[in-house]
């Protein structure tokens, strides 16, 4: 490092620390109020003018979390100053829970009826139970140590309060694992299906992931129920028993009724464009992409949406949308809530 | 404080090593923290992409396998979640130009840095995205190469690209004022 980056890192490096001032302990974890707080702002009538185009970001951003976020500019809740948080906080981390039983068989999990293969059972990962709190389950052999980190396979709801739900991204939400660590990516293969899952559509995708030097394989496969009530079945183990038990539960599974007419999300590319008093009009040709670097187009099918006219205008980065942009689109199931360039 | 945290790793019979959330979340939020302000340039913006960063993370923990990926799986979160709000912060500034003036800093601004650090500010702003990842991710988070790559996405040539692209662009935007 020369002169000049050792200059331009200790003034970075002093900015930064005039910025967060003194170190201090996190806030408490708490994603779910939150979620709530930025579903009711959001979704309400105290949305601020600029409310709209947040959540479209919110939704690439992904997870209720981003919500979190947002609702918390908005809300103003850095009224307080540094070093004014809770030192004493506990975190909340999704564990079994000690109330919920395993369960094995046929189970009723968020609404969905999965049979399980035998041998195999459910543990409710869910810790804060309140009404939209994240549900998720390890599926798992009885046997089988069930330790986070160790599950092999998750099943998740989602509801349409619930921001991140990416059928593009390893784990069905919007956080990019790092299955390799610290290690380079040594090769990946990425595959895309749209399959029934217990009577609603889902996509599914299967990514395979090589790391180096260590020579180790991710075998990573997921259905993604992208509307609402959403499901995600999510495995980054799948091979023989583990394969085996998903293709059979997705096989015998049955899922509640879509309740809603719009995926809750959806890539593609735009392929024609009106403006309407109503909104603009846009037709989607949907596309299965590997974060962009693969695309898989089988179909020249588009899909039909109505974007808010503001948030279409706003959507684009790198200069407006128009036909021929690849589009993120977020829905609450009955209309677009976002649309943003990706 | 770089994103290393080997007390992340909890010893258990068999020499399995498995991870907390709850230390991931009490030894790495402030790091992150650190992170995030560098790549957004506000602490409040930045707290708000840690928390989402730690949700994403809190949300896909069961499937977390590998413990010394949580740290880089957050790092890149924290990376991710920062662009979607340096891009939210675009978008709520062209409504703010339809509807208000231009916000202005507030009065006790101009004493918090000198202009050096104003300088080497407005010049990182102005650099393309992963431009400014790379040499924040380099500068703010102590990162390798390798490391920078897991969190941006970049190949590691990409990576090098960009930082030394990055910093031909800062000496020609400071032009030796540092």
């Amino acid at each position: 490092m020369n002169d000049f980056e050792t200059k331009v890192k200790t003034l970075l490096n002093e900015d930064v620390d005039a910025q967060v001032g003194p170190r201090r302990t996190p806030p408490p974890f708490a994603p779910s109020p939150a979620a709530q707080r930025a579903a009711r702002r959001w979704f309400g009538a105290e949305r601020a003018p600029w409310g709209l185009p947040l959540l479209a970001a919110a939704c690439v951003a992904g997870v209720a979390g981003v919500a979190v976020g947002a609702a918390a500019l908005l809300a103003d809740k850095h009224a307080a100053p540094p070093g004014t948080h809770n030192s004493g906080a506990t975190t909340t981390a999704p564990q079994p829970t000690t109330s919920a039983p395993d369960l094995s068989g046929t189970v009723d999990l968020g609404g969905a009826t999965l049979t399980l293969p035998s041998g195999w059972m459910a543990r409710d990962y869910r810790r804060n139970a309140t009404p939209n709190a994240p549900q998720v389950w390890c599926l798992t052999p009885a046997s089988r140590s069930t330790a986070p980190g160790r599950c092999p396979m998750t099943f998740s709801t989602v509801d349409t309060q619930h921001a991140g739900l990416a059928t593009e991204i390893e784990g069905g939400f919007v956080a990019n694992p790092e299955y390799c660590g610290r290690e380079s990516t040594g090769g990946e293969t990425f595959a895309a299906d749209t399959r029934d899952f217990g009577g609603r559509s889902a996509q599914w995708r299967r990514w395979v992931i090589t790391c180096r030097p260590t020579p180790r394989t991710w075998r990573i496969e997921q259905y993604v129920v992208p509307t609402g009530p959403g499901f995600v079945l999510f495995s980054a183990q799948a091979t023989g028993a583990v394969r085996e038990a998903m293709t059979s539960i997705v096989g015998s599974a049955q899922l509640p009724a879509q309740v809603a007419p719009l995926r809750l999300t959806d890539v593609g590319y735009v392929r024609s464009v009106a403006r309407r008093p109503d909104g603009v009009h846009i037709t989607l040709d949907r596309v299965a992409t590997d974060g962009g670097r693969k695309v898989i187009n089988p179909s020249t099918r588009t899909y039909a949406y109505v974007v808010p006219t503001r948030q279409f205008d706003n959507g684009g980065y790198n200069g407006p949308l128009g036909v021929g942009s690849r589009v993120y689109i977020g829905s609450n199931g009955t209309r677009v809530t976002s649309i943003h360039q990706v | 404080m770089s994103g290393r945290g080997r007390s992340l790793v909890v010893d258990e019979p068999g020499g399995v090593a498995a991870p907390s959330f709850d230390q991931l979340y009490q030894e790495q939020w402030w790091p992150m923290l650190r992170l995030a302000t560098g790549l957004v340039d506000h602490v409040n913006v930045a707290e708000d992409v840690v928390q989402d960063a730690f949700t994403a993370v809190y949300r896909n923990w069961a499937g977390i396998r590998d413990p010394r990926a949580a740290v880089g799986y957050l790092r890149r979160s924290v990376v991710n979640a920062s662009r979607s709000a340096l891009r939210r912060r675009i978008t709520a500034r062209k409504h703010e130009r339809d509807m208000l003036e231009e916000t202005t800093d507030g009065a006790d601004a101009a004493t918090l840095l000198s202009a050096e650090h104003e300088l080497v500010r407005q010049a990182l702003a102005r650099l393309p995205e992963r431009q400014r990842e790379v040499l924040t991710l380099r500068y703010i988070a102590d990162l390798a190469d390798a490391e920078i790559a897991l969190a941006t996405g970049l190949s590691p040539v990409g990576v090098r690209s960009a930082s030394s692209r990055g910093l031909a662009a800062l000496r020609a935007a400071l032009g030796g004022q540092l």
